[in-house]
């Protein structure tokens, strides 16, 4: 029985893919092997049969066959749409997606990508040397994350009970999933909250219930522009973008960071790195102060050099 | 979910091109691969043998071979072609590219190999979910502290890269860990450092690429005590001020605003005060006070020049 059925779906698959124009049902039934039954029966199964695929994530096509009469429609699966872009990848890209994903190897995304991962290595062959990382130790394995990022994939509104901060009791929310963040060490959800008819930010470790996945498929879209940090108040800060004189082979910190690296002199380089604040830029050069020179923006090589002479001014005795 | 035949319907359309790609793989190889048993594989075989095109004649079936050692696709019909990763997969994907993006230094060349590698994948799966719905951030300190923990459970080394504050020069280390402590608002390392071969403190923002290492050699860690270290004084005439706050645990309050605070690292002492400048002064002792007026003049003198 369940051998019959996938026998079915990969001929359907094979079929459908092979076929140049929309195939319509009758089509199917009298062509592709394995639909059997009256015609209800066979509808029943092609109806079952298309949702199994497109929850594989096999795209089918739907368009009428003729469009000056509106007839039954017919179905299709692209070839483009299906295959893995081959042509677009290095073998080396396909082994850092392959290498990548093995940072679930730990995690209940195993299950999830483990097709992934054959697929991308059955054509890049090549072992990538990535980090030894994996996720838990990255702190990215979060409970309910693996709902949420199953329903944001296939824009299904969730379910769950959520406990606000600094309230006793949870209480159900409906929301359509639109982005995820990480923040030190836990994720963030921003959603639109159906009740509310407003997007909110949900941190995941308040959740106290399981994650429950709408079945309906496409039920909104995401933006195109969707900005997942313009909600989070912790990345609204404006970075700065600081140039300074530092000394060679000192402050790793910051060079680190940094977004260009000049050598002025056999003594220092002048380097470029955003800080998140004004303040946090001149605290930053009061630590290193012998090791680095601001030199722009002017503001906070001014508090610098008052921030200096204050200590100096405190300890002249 | 998708149900059994379902998911065994993925695993087929999966299988041949990836026997295409490894032509005489054996059944075992396979198995493994596909995380099945080794039966299972050979029904999964025996089922591809009667899937193909319609009209089904053995022109149009799928054609492999196999026995025990070795499986070879003939015809491989129209799927030679590996599935593209779909929505699910090439977001969880994204999230992972991210993750290591951001644990690779700024300027290298890898990270910027892996940022393309992450881009590529959103466009060529024509993903709905745009970029910007991904922010994915990591903290490298709370990453390095998790190993120290994982080793110090386990009783295993580390091998870290520490990073000297006064020059920045890195050096590799390997440490026993015997403890972690949290004081003057820093997250402090304690163990024995194999390469000075004594007792050693280290300061958690300074550590990366910490790995776990066996221990090779037995070191009774609880008997070694820690050095004492001496002192200092401060007056603190800001009460609000940002050092208070975060050092309140270490500083011991004398009366009069004034504290008493463990010299625990001079260097690293003078450099937070220098960071929180708010009217902090150091009474005692002349030394710390001179080397803090050394490096706010040397400072000084840079940027007059």
């Amino acid at each position: 029985m369940s051998s019959a059925k996938t026998e079915r779906l990969v001929n359907l698959t094979m079929a459908l893919l092979a076929s140049r124009r929309y195939m319509q049902k009758s089509e199917i039934f009298r062509k592709v092997a394995g639909y059997t039954g009256s015609q209800e029966t066979k509808e029943r199964m092609f109806e079952r049969d298309k949702d199994d695929l497109r929850a594989m994530g096999i795209q089918i096509d739907v368009a009428s066959q003729d469009p000056l009469f509106e007839d039954e429609p017919g179905y299709r699966i692209r070839p483009e749409t299906y295959q893995l872009p081959i042509s677009e990848f290095s073998p080396e890209e396909l082994g850092v997606i392959s290498a990548a994903l093995g940072i679930w190897r730990r995690s209940d995304f195993a299950v999830e990508v483990e097709g992934a991962v054959r697929r991308v290595k059955s054509s890049s062959m090549i072992d990538v040397e990535v980090p030894d990382l994996d996720a838990a130790s990255l702190d990215l394995i979060e409970e309910g994350l693996l709902d949420i990022s199953r329903a944001l994939a296939s824009r299904s509104s969730i379910t769950f009970n959520y406990q606000k901060s600094g309230s006793s009791s949870s209480e159900e929310r409906q929301v359509n999933p639109l982005g995820l963040s990480t923040w030190k060490g836990s994720w963030y959800l921003v959603g639109e909250d159906l009740v509310k008819a407003d997007i909110r930010v949900f941190k995941l470790s308040r959740i106290t219930s399981q994650v429950s996945v709408s079945k309906k498929r496409d039920t909104y879209e995401i933006p195109q522009d969707f900005v997942v940090k313009d909600y989070l108040v912790m990345f609204t800060q404006e970075a700065i973008s600081i140039t300074a004189k530092v000394k060679k082979d000192c402050v790793q910190h910051i060079r680190a960071r940094a977004t260009s690296l000049n050598s002025v002199d056999d003594e220092w380089d002048r380097i470029s790195y955003d800080s998140d604040s004004l303040d946090e830029a001149v605290r930053e050069a009061l630590w290193f102060s012998e090791l680095l020179v601001i030199e722009s923006p002017i503001e906070a090589k001014l508090a610098v050099i008052s921030s200096l002479e204050k200590v100096v001014a405190n300890h002249d005795r | 979910m998708t149900d059994n035949a379902a998911s065994r319907a993925s695993r087929l359309l999966d299988l041949v091109p990836f026997i295409l790609n490894h032509p005489g793989i054996s059944i075992r190889e396979l198995a493994s691969e596909f995380d099945i048993s080794k039966d299972e594989m050979i029904k999964d075989l025996n089922l591809l043998f009667m899937c193909g095109l319609p009209g089904y004649t053995p022109l149009e079936l799928i054609d492999i071979s196999f026995d025990e050692e070795s499986v070879v696709v003939r015809d491989p019909q129209n799927l030679s072609v590996p599935r593209k990763l779909n929505e699910s997969e090439s977001l969880i994907a994204r999230i992972a590219l991210a993750a290591i993006e951001e644990l690779t230094p700024v300027n290298s060349s890898a990270r910027s190999k892996i940022a393309g590698v992450r881009a590529k994948l959103s466009s060529a799966f024509n993903s709905v979910i745009p970029d910007g719905s991904l922010l994915v951030t990591v903290d490298e300190e709370r990453i390095s502290l998790a190993k120290i923990k994982e080793a110090i459970e386990k009783s295993s080394d580390v091998e870290i890269t520490y990073v000297k504050l006064s020059t920045g020069e890195t050096t590799h280390r390997v440490v026993s860990p015997s403890s972690i402590s949290l004081e003057n608002g820093k997250t402090l390392i304690e163990g024995y450092c194999h390469k000075a071969e004594a007792r050693r403190t280290f300061n958690l923002s300074q550590i990366s690429q910490v790995k776990l290492v066996a221990r090779t050699r037995e070191i009774p860690l609880e008997s070694l005590s820690r050095t004492q270290g001496s002192v200092a004084q401060l007056s603190i005439h800001d009460d609000k001020s940002e050092f208070l706050r975060t050092h309140q645990s270490s500083l011991r309050p004398l009366g009069e605003k004034k504290y008493e605070i463990e010299i625990f690292q001079p260097e690293w002492l003078v450099r937070s005060i220098l960071s929180n400048p708010e009217s902090i002064q150091i009474e005692s002792p002349s030394e710390l006070r001179e080397s803090l007026t050394w490096y706010a003049r040397s400072a000084l003198k840079n940027y007059q020049s």
